[in-house]
C-alpha cells in the first residue's frame, strides 16, 4: 500500500522483493558472445560493451515497475471465468472416464466390453479395436496408468459405472518398474524393442591424472526418487465437431504443435482444427504427454456426433502427464587442499521410463559444469527403459533430480576441504570472463552465429553476486558452522546450493545476427515444431494498433499462471514509448486469432514469444515515426513518442497520435515479427546462475522439521515486473520445495499408480501453514544483448532448493541426508545414528 | 438438517420407477426399492430433482444420490466458476459457501444442500464491479495459474463476513484448507487482510 | 463416485431397522468425509446404501451432563467442539486435537462420531487393492511401502494404523460412548471402541460397533483435580495430513507428584496405543525433566516395525519426552 492522502491505497508493488542493481558500465572485456560489429570502448576505469541493441535499461517508464497483470488475463482468475478446459461447458456434453492398466507390463488377453456398452448413459467406448487408425491404443502395456479403453458417458458417473463394467483380462509380464529392479543382474527386458540400459560415456581432461595428484579424495551416492509438478487444474480437454471442423479446448503450453500432433493423429488437416487453450490452472512442463487421449477424446467426439469432455483424476494423471526420474548418483571428487576442484568422476543411473523420451531422459543435463570449474571430468551415464511413466519436464528439466546430488556433494566436499560452503562455491564456480570450451567444461558448447574462435564466453553472469547477496539476506553470519552445533531441542541451521539453468537470452530476433542463418537452416528442416518447443519453427507475432489508440498483441502462447504476456507487453509498451501498460492489450491462445509458434518453456517465452513481438514492436516505432514524420513535416530524428502521441520535440504542440495514424490507414497499422530458437544448432551462452539460501529448523527429540526461511537468489537481468517476478519466483521455491519432501512415484515394492488416489494426500503439496519466509534477490546482471537488459529466469535457481534444504538440515542436526525425499523419519534415523555414535 | 420426505418419494412411487433426466440418460430404481416397502420403509432416494439456491437465484436440478454439490453446480446448472481440482477433499478448489460456512463442494452430496443458500465466486463480484478481495488480488497476484482462486476467495468472503479485521494467523487459519500450487501463499494472505481494510474504509483501491 | 441410494431415517428405531434389512451393504451415513472418499474410488467394501442419520432428532449437541462432564452427541461437527466454549473451558486440550484434524473445511462436515469410526487411510485399501478390509487375504501394507499409514506395533490381519485423531485425545479424559442397537444401548470407553482390527460382521474394522448399531454420544467425566493435558502430533504439513505419530496425555498432578496418567500415541498401531508401562512408571514420581528422559526408556518396548516404519517409535518417543516436558511447566 502506499500512503497518499490519509487513507492508504492499494497498488500493485513487491513485497519480499530486494533487486540489486549492477552498473550498467561493467568489465565485459572478455569479449564472447559479442558480434562482430560491436566495438568495446573505455569508460569509467572499466571496459564496456556498447551493445543495447539500441535498448539501453536507461529512463525506463515500463520495465522495471510493477505493475498489476494484464487485465484481460488476469481478472477472469478472480471472477471464475478463466477458460480452462474444465470450464468449457456445452448443454450436450458427454464425459469420459479411462480404463487404465493397473500392472506395470501386462499384455490385454481379453477385453470384452458388451456390458459396459449396455450400461445406463454409456454413449461409447474406445478400445485397442476401434481406434484411430493413425493413432492406435496398445494391446502391450509397458506401464501402469496406460489407457486401456475410454468410456464416453452422459455423466462422469454413469461413465466410471461403464469403466467398470468392462471386463478385461490381462497377462502379467515380467516387469522392472523402478531404478531398484532395472538394475539387479536378473531383471526382465523391459520392452521388446530396446535393451534395459542405454550407456554413454564424456570425457575430457585427464581424470586419472587428476586423481592422482589431487590432495582430497572423496566418494559420495545420492540417490532421487522421481519427482511430479501436479498442476491443480485436472489433466483435462473438450472438443467438439461441427461437420469436419474440430474446436478443441485444451490444457498444455502450446497451441500449434498439439494442433499438428492432434491432425496426424485424426488423419486430417491441420486448417480443420480450431485449437483454443488461453488459460491452464498450472501446467508446470509435463503437458507433452497429453497428446494421447487428445487424440482419443476428439475421435470419440466425432463418432459419436457429441461435444466430449474428460478430466482426469490425480492417480490417472500420473500416467498421461510426465514425471521426473529417480536416479542414483556415484561421484568420486578430487580437490587440492585449497579447496580447488580439480576432477570429477559423475557414474549416474536413471529410470528413463517405458518411453524413454523427453529431455530429462538423459544422465543429466551437465549444465552442472557451467556451474562449476571441472578442468578434468568423466561421466558414466547408465539410462534404464524402465516399468514406469513417461518422463520429462516437471517444472524444470533435469534441474533439481540432478541439483539434489551435485549441491550435496558440493556441500560434503567443502566439509572435506575445510571450508565454508559459500566460499568454496565461491572459489569453484563459472564467472563472467570464462571461456567455455570442451576442455574447460562446456561438452554441449558448439558453434554458435556469435562464437569466437569455437568459445563462447558468460558475461552477464552474477555467480558471485548471487552468493554473496545472499549470504547478507539470509544473515549466513549466523550460521553456526559445527553441524548439529547449536544447543537446545530445536536446532536452526543454513544451508546454500546454486543452480543453473538454460535460461537467459537463447534464441534470436528477426533482425539480429544469426537470425537469418538459423531461419535458413530451419528452412532445410522438416517444417515440426521440434520437441519440446525449441529447435524448430519460428516464433511468430503480431501487432496490431488500432484508431482506438491501443495496441494488440497476438501470440500464440496459452497462459499457465505464468503472465507472460504482461511481461511481453511491459517490452512492447517500452519500446512504443508507453509509460504505462494502460493501452496494450494481449489477443492469445487460439489458433483462429494468434500466428502459429512453437511452445513455451524453460524461462524462454519473453526471449523467444517476446522477442517477435519486439521485432514487430520495432517495425510499428519506425513506421510511425516515419508516418508523424510525413503528417507534421517534422524530422524523424526530431520527433518525441510517449503514451500514445508523437510530438515535434522543438514545437510539442506540433503532434499526432498513434489513433489518428491508424485512422488514416483504415483503422489499422500492424506488423508482425518473428524470433526463432537455435535448437540443435546450438545455444547462445548467457545463462542465469541462481542461488539457494535456506534455514530450517530441526526439532531433534521428533524429527519433525520446518523450512524456516529462504533467501532466493536470481541472476535475472533487469527484471521486468518485481510483483510478478517475486510471485514467481515464490512458486518456484515452494514447488522445489515439495519436490525435495515428496518423492513420486515413491512406492519401492508395490510399483503403480492405483495406490496414489486420495488426491493431495497423495501429493503432499505445501500449504499455507507450511511455506518459509523468502526474500527474492534479483540481481540485475544487465544482459547486454537483449532489449533492456533482460533475460529469461524463470528456471534459473529452481534447481537449487532441494541441495539447499538439504544442506541445511546437515548444518543444523549433522544429519546428511543422501536419499531423497527429505523426510521426517529419515531425520530421525539420522539423529538416533548420530546418537548412537556420540 | 432440514428435510422433508417429498424429495425421496418421487423416487419411491413404484416397484421400478424410471426416470429420464435433462441428459437422456435412464436410471432404474430397482428390486432394493421394492423390499423396503414390504417392511414398511419408504425406499431409499437414488434420484431426485432439488432446489438450489445460489447466488440469491433458484435453480432446480435432478441428479443421483451420488452426485456432489460440485456437479450440481458446475455441470447441471453450468455455473462453472468453482473449480474441481483433486475431487477427494484435499485442496480446496471447489470451495462454496453453504449459509454462510465454507465447504467443499467436491465432498458434499448435492442432496445436502438442497434448499440451502449457496455463495459460489460468480455471487462475490464481476469483471465490472470486483469484489474488495477480486480487486485487491489483481493488484498483488494473488492468483497466478487462478485455479484455486474461487476457492479461497469464497472462504475468505465468509471470514471477512464472520471477522472484518482478521490478523495474519487468523487468515492463515481460516485458509489452510486451500492449496494454492503457485504458492501465492504471501499474496493471498496481504489481499485478505488489505481487502477487509478496503471493506472497512481504512484503504482505497 | 459408486452407485448409492440414500435413506432419510427420522428415528433410532427406523435407522436401526434400515441397517438390519441391509447388512454389511447399508452404512451409516453422516458427515461422509471418510465415506464418500471411499465410494468415489468405488472400493468394494464401501456401502451401497447410505443411511442418513442426520435426520433423527437430537444427536449433535454440547452440553455438560448432571456430573459435571460434558455430553457430545455423535453428529456434532468437529468445528463446533473447537469453537465451544464449554469444552475449552474444561477440556482445552480436546479444543487443540480437534483444530490438528484435517482441514478447516472438512472440520465443518466431519462429525464427532464419524472421526472416531473412520476407515483406515492405507494407501493400497484407497487406492482399491484387495486386501483383508477389500476382499482380499493379503495386507499389502505389510509388505509394502509402510513408512506412513502403517504399525510399528505389530498387528493381525490388517497392519494399517487407526488414523483417528479424535479417539487418542478423548482417552485421557477417560471419554465413554453410547451404541444404539436393536437390543438397546451400550456403553463403551472410546479405548473399547477401538481396539484395531477385529473381525466384525465378516468385515475387517478398527471398531466394534456392529453393522445395525449406531454410535450416539461422546461423554466426557467431569474434569479431575490437578489434571493436565496435552496433544501433539507429527505430520509431513500442517494442514490436512494424519499422523506419523501423534501422543495424546493425561496427568493427574498432586503437587509435584504425578498420581495418575493416560499416555496415549496414535498413528503408529491398530488403535490409539495406551501405553500402560510409562502410565505405570509415571506413578507417583516428581515431574521434573529427568523424569521425562527414563519415562522414554521405559515406551513402547513390545515396539514390532515393519521394514519402513521403525522411526514411528522413535518419533513417537521423543512426543513423550516433550508431552512430559510441555506439562512440567504447565
Amino acid at each position: 500500500m502506499s500512503q497518499e492522502n490519509g487513507i492508504p491505497k492499494i497498488v500493485p508493488t513487491a513485497h519480499d522483493s530486494i533487486v540489486i542493481n549492477q552498473p550498467m558500465v561493467r568489465d565485459y572485456s572478455t569479449g564472447g558472445g559479442h558480434g562482430p560489429e560491436d566495438t568495446l570502448v573505455e569508460g569509467d576505469d572499466q571496459i564496456v560493451t556498447q551493445k543495447w541493441q539500441g535498448y539501453p535499461p536507461v529512463d525506463l517508464n515500463v520495465v522495471g515497475k510493477s505493475n498489476a497483470p494484464l487485465p484481460e488475463v488476469a481478472i477472469p482468475r478472480h471472477t471464475g471465468t478463466a477458460q480452462y478446459a474444465t470450464r468449457v461447458w456445452f448443454p450436450d456434453l458427454l464425459y469420459g472416464k479411462l480404463l487404465v492398466n493397473p500392472h506395470p507390463r501386462a499384455r490385454i488377453v481379453r477385453l470384452d466390453v458388451s456390458a459396459a456398452e449396455r450400461m445406463p448413459g454409456v454413449a461409447y467406448i474406445l478400445t485397442a479395436q476401434n481406434a484411430p487408425a493413425n493413432f492406435p491404443m496398445s494391446e502391450e502395456l509397458r506401464y501402469a496408468g496406460e489407457i486401456v479403453a475410454i468410456v464416453a458417458a452422459e455423466t462422469e458417473d454413469l461413465a466410471e459405472d461403464g469403466v467398470a463394467a468392462i471386463d478385461v483380462e490381462y497377462e502379467r509380464l515380467p516387469f522392472a518398474a523402478t531404478l531398484d529392479q532395472v538394475m539387479m543382474p536378473n531383471a526382465p527386458q523391459t520392452r521388446p524393442d530396446r535393451e534395459n540400459v542405454n550407456q554413454t560415456n564424456i570425457e575430457f581432461g585427464d581424470v586419472d591424472g587428476a586423481f592422482e595428484a589431487a590432495d582430497v579424495v572423496r566418494e559420495f551416492t545420492y540417490y532421487f526418487g522421481g519427482a511430479r509438478p501436479i498442476p491443480m487444474q485436472p489433466a483435462s480437454c473438450v472438443a467438439k465437431w461441427d461437420g469436419d471442423q474440430l474446436t478443441f479446448y485444451a490444457m498444455g503450453q502450446r497451441i500449434y504443435p498439439h494442433r499438428q500432433s492432434l491432425a496426424r493423429g485424426l488423419g486430417i488437416d491441420e486448417s480443420n482444427i480450431r485449437f483454443i487453450n488461453k488459460w491452464n490452472g498450472g501446467t508446470f512442463g509435463p503437458d507433452t504427454g497429453s497428446v494421447r487421449f487428445q487424440v482419443f477424446i476428439s475421435h470419440i467426439a466425432k463418432m459419436t456426433g457429441r461435444p466430449m469432455k474428460i478430466s482426469l483424476p490425480k492417480d490417472q494423471e500420473l500416467g498421461q502427464m510426465s514425471v521426473k526420474p529417480e536416479s542414483l548418483t556415484h561421484f568420486k571428487v578430487g580437490a587440492t587442499s585449497d579447496g580447488r576442484i580439480t576432477v570429477c568422476q559423475r557414474e549416474v543411473h536413471v529410470a528413463v521410463g517405458a518411453g524413454g523420451g523427453g529431455g530429462g531422459g538423459r544422465g543429466g543435463g551437465r549444465s552442472e559444469l557451467y556451474l562449476h570449474v571441472i578442468p578434468n571430468w568423466r561421466e558414466i551415464a547408465y539410462n534404464y527403459t524402465t516399468n514406469s511413466q513417461l518422463i520429462g519436464p516437471s517444472r524444470s528439466n533435469a534441474q533439481q533430480e540432478f541439483k539434489f546430488a551435485w549441491e550435496s556433494m558440493m556441500d560434503e566436499m567443502a566439509e572435506a576441504v575445510g571450508m565454508d560452503p559459500v566460499e568454496f562455491r565461491l572459489l569453484n564456480i563459472q564467472k563472467p570472463g570464462t571461456q567455455v570450451t570442451h576442455e574447460s567444461g562446456g561438452p554441449t558448447v558448439s558453434e554458435m552465429p556469435e562464437s569466437e574462435n569455437d568459445t563462447l564466453t558468460y558475461d552477464s553472469y552474477a555467480s558471485v553476486e548471487v552468493l554473496e547477496e545472499g549470504a547478507k539476506t539470509i544473515g549466513w553470519d549466523q550460521r553456526n558452522p559445527i553441524p548439529g552445533g547449536n544447543p537446545g531441542r530445536f536446532k536452526r541451521g543454513f544451508g546454500v546450493a546454486n543452480s543453473q539453468h538454460h535460461a537467459g537470452r537463447v534464441g534470436y530476433r528477426e533482425g539480429e545476427v544469426g537470425f537469418e542463418r538459423i531461419m535458413a537452416e530451419i528452412a532445410l528442416s522438416d517444417g515440426g515444431f521440434g520437441g519440446g518447443g525449441g529447435g524448430g519453427a519460428p516464433f511468430n507475432a503480431e501487432l496490431e494498433l488500432r484508431d482506438d489508440g491501443n495496441i494488440y498483441l497476438h501470440f500464440a502462447q496459452p497462459d499457465s499462471g505464468t503472465n507472460h504476456a504482461t511481461s511481453m507487453a511491459a517490452l512492447v509498451a517500452e519500446i512504443l514509448g508507453f509509460t504505462s501498460l494502460d493501452h496494450i492489450r494481449a489477443i492469445w491462445g487460439d489458433t483462429d486469432l494468434a500466428p502459429s509458434a512453437p511452445g513455451w518453456n524453460s524461462g524462454l517465452t519473453t526471449q523467444l514469444q517476446g522477442g517477435a513481438l519486439n521485432a514487430a514492436a520495432e517495425k510499428l516505432r519506425n513506421d510511425l515515426l516515419q508516418r508523424a514524420g510525413a503528417a507534421l513535416g517534422v524530422d524523424v530524428a526530431e520527433l518525441e513518442i510517449r503514451d500514445g502521441v508523437i510530438s515535434s520535440q522543438a514545437n510539442p504542440q506540433n503532434q499526432t497520435t498513434f489513433a489518428a495514424l491508424a485512422r488514416a490507414n483504415s483503422g489499422v497499422i500492424s506488423f508482425p515479427g518473428q524470433a526463432v530458437h537455435p535448437g540443435s544448432i546450438g545455444r547462445a551462452m548467457n545463462r542465469g546462475i541462481g542461488a539457494c539460501f535456506a534455514e530450517v529448523e530441526v526439532d531433534t527429540w521428533t524429527g519433525d522439521w520446518h523450512f524456516v526461511r529462504s533467501a532466493y537468489c536470481h541472476d535475472s537481468g533487469q527484471v521486468i515486473n518485481p510483483l510478478v517476478a517475486e510471485g514467481d519466483m515464490t512458486g518456484s521455491l515452494i514447488q522445489s520445495f515439495q519436490m525435495t519432501t515428496d518423492a513420486i512415484p515413491s512406492d519401492r515394492e508395490l510399483p503403480g499408480i492405483r495406490h496414489y488416489s486420495v488426491g493431495y494426500l497423495s501429493y503432499r503439496l505445501p500449504t499455507i501453514m507450511d511455506v518459509p519466509d523468502a526474500t527474492q534477490v534479483f540481481v540485475n546482471s544487465l544482459e547486454p544483448r537483449w532489449f533492456y537488459g533482460t533475460k529469461g529466469f524463470a528456471e534459473t535457481s529452481i534447481g537449487a532448493v532441494p541441495g539447499a534444504i538439504a544442506n541445511a538440515i546437515y548444518n543444523a542436526c549433522g544429519v546428511r541426508i543422501r536419499e531423497h525425499p527429505i523426510t521426517r523419519d529419515k531425520i530421525m534415523a539420522g539423529l538416533k545414528e548420530r546418537e548412537a555414535g556420540a | 438438517m432440514k428435510y422433508s420426505r417429498r424429495h425421496f418419494l418421487k423416487a419411491a412411487g413404484s416397484g421400478a420407477v424410471v426416470l429420464t433426466t435433462v441428459g437422456g440418460y435412464r436410471s432404474v430404481a430397482g428390486s432394493a426399492a421394492s423390499a423396503q416397502m414390504a417392511s414398511g420403509i419408504p425406499a431409499p432416494m437414488t434420484v431426485e430433482i432439488g432446489t438450489f439456491i445460489i447466488n440469491g437465484a433458484t435453480y432446480q436440478a435432478e441428479y443421483e444420490a451420488r452426485t456432489t454439490l460440485w456437479e450440481v453446480i458446475a455441470m447441471k446448472l453450468a455455473l462453472t466458476g468453482t473449480n474441481r481440482s483433486c475431487n477427494r477433499a484435499s485442496c480446496g478448489a471447489c470451495s462454496v459457501l453453504i449459509e454462510g460456512t465454507p465447504y467443499y463442494s467436491c465432498h458434499t452430496l448435492a442432496t445436502e444442500a438442497r434448499e440451502k443458500d449457496i455463495f459460489t465466486v460468480e455471487g462475490l463480484g464481476d469483471a465490472d464491479n470486483l469484489h474488495p478481495i477480486q480487486a485487491v488480488g489483481h493488484r498483488y497476484v494473488a492468483a497466478d495459474c487462478g485455479f484455486c482462486t474461487p476457492g479461497w476467495e469464497v472462504t475468505a468472503k465468509g471470514l471477512l463476513d464472520e471477522n472484518p479485521d482478521p490478523t495474519v494467523d487468523e487468515v492463515k487459519m481460516a485458509l489452510s484448507g486451500h492449496i494454492c500450487r503457485c504458492a501465492a501463499y504471501p499474496a493471498i494472505i496481504r489481499t485478505v487482510v488489505d481487502a477487509g481494510k478496503v471493506m472497512r474504509g481504512e484503504a482505497e483501491l | 463416485m459408486k452407485k448409492v441410494s440414500i435413506y432419510r431415517p427420522t428415528s433410532m428405531d427406523e435407522a436401526i431397522q434400515i441397517l438390519t434389512l441391509h447388512g454389511t451393504e447399508a452404512g451409516v451415513y453422516a458427515g461422509g468425509t471418510d465415506l464418500l472418499i471411499r465410494l468415489k474410488n468405488r472400493l468394494d467394501q464401501a456401502p451401497s446404501y447410505l443411511v442418513d442419520v442426520k435426520g433423527i432428532p437430537n444427536l449433535s449437541y454440547i452440553r455438560e451432563n448432571a456430573t459435571g462432564g460434558v455430553d457430545i452427541g455423535a453428529l456434532t461437527k468437529l468445528s463446533e467442539i473447537a469453537d465451544s466454549a464449554l469444552v475449552g473451558r474444561k477440556y482445552p486440550m480436546l479444543i487443540e486435537a480437534m483444530n490438528m484434524i484435517s482441514s478447516p473445511e472438512l472440520r465443518n462436515a466431519s462429525t464427532l462420531g464419524g472421526d472416531l469410526l473412520q476407515e483406515v487411510w492405507c494407501q493400497y485399501l484407497r487406492g482399491g487393492y484387495a486386501c483383508y478390509r477389500n476382499g482380499g487375504y493379503i495386507c499389502h501394507g505389510a509388505i509394502g511401502d509402510n513408512s506412513y499409514y502403517h504399525s510399528a506395533m505389530g498387528g493381525r490381519l490388517c497392519y494399517a494404523v487407526y488414523p483417528g485423531d479424535a479417539a487418542p485425545a478423548l482417552i485421557p479424559f477417560d471419554a465413554t460412548v453410547k451404541l444404539v442397537g436393536p437390543l438397546g444401548t451400550k456403553e463403551l470407553s472410546v479405548e473399547q471402541l477401538v481396539p484395531g482390527d477385529m473381525m466384525v460382521d465378516g468385515k475387517i474394522q478398527s471398531h466394534v460397533v456392529r453393522y445395525n448399531e449406531i454410535l450416539t454420544e461422546v461423554t466426557l467425566p467431569a474434569p479431575r483435580v490437578g489434571f493436565r493435558a496435552s496433544f501433539e502430533k507429527i505430520r509431513p504439513r500442517g494442514v490436512w495430513d494424519f499422523a506419523m505419530a501423534s501422543l495424546a496425555m493425561g496427568l493427574e498432578m498432586n503437587g509435584q507428584t504425578i498420581t495418575d496418567s493416560r499416555v496415549v500415541f496414535g498413528g503408529i498401531a491398530g488403535r490409539p496405543w495406551r501405553e500402560r508401562a510409562v502410565e505405570d512408571f509415571l506413578r507417583g514420581k516428581a515431574l521434573s525433566p529427568e523424569l521425562a528422559l527414563e519415562a522414554q526408556s521405559t515406551a513402547l518396548t513390545g515396539a514390532a516395525p515393519l521394514k519402513y516404519n521403525a522411526m514411528k517409535i522413535d518419533m513417537a518417543k521423543g512426543l513423550l519426552r516433550s508431552g512430559l516436558e510441555k506439562l512440567a511447566t504447565a
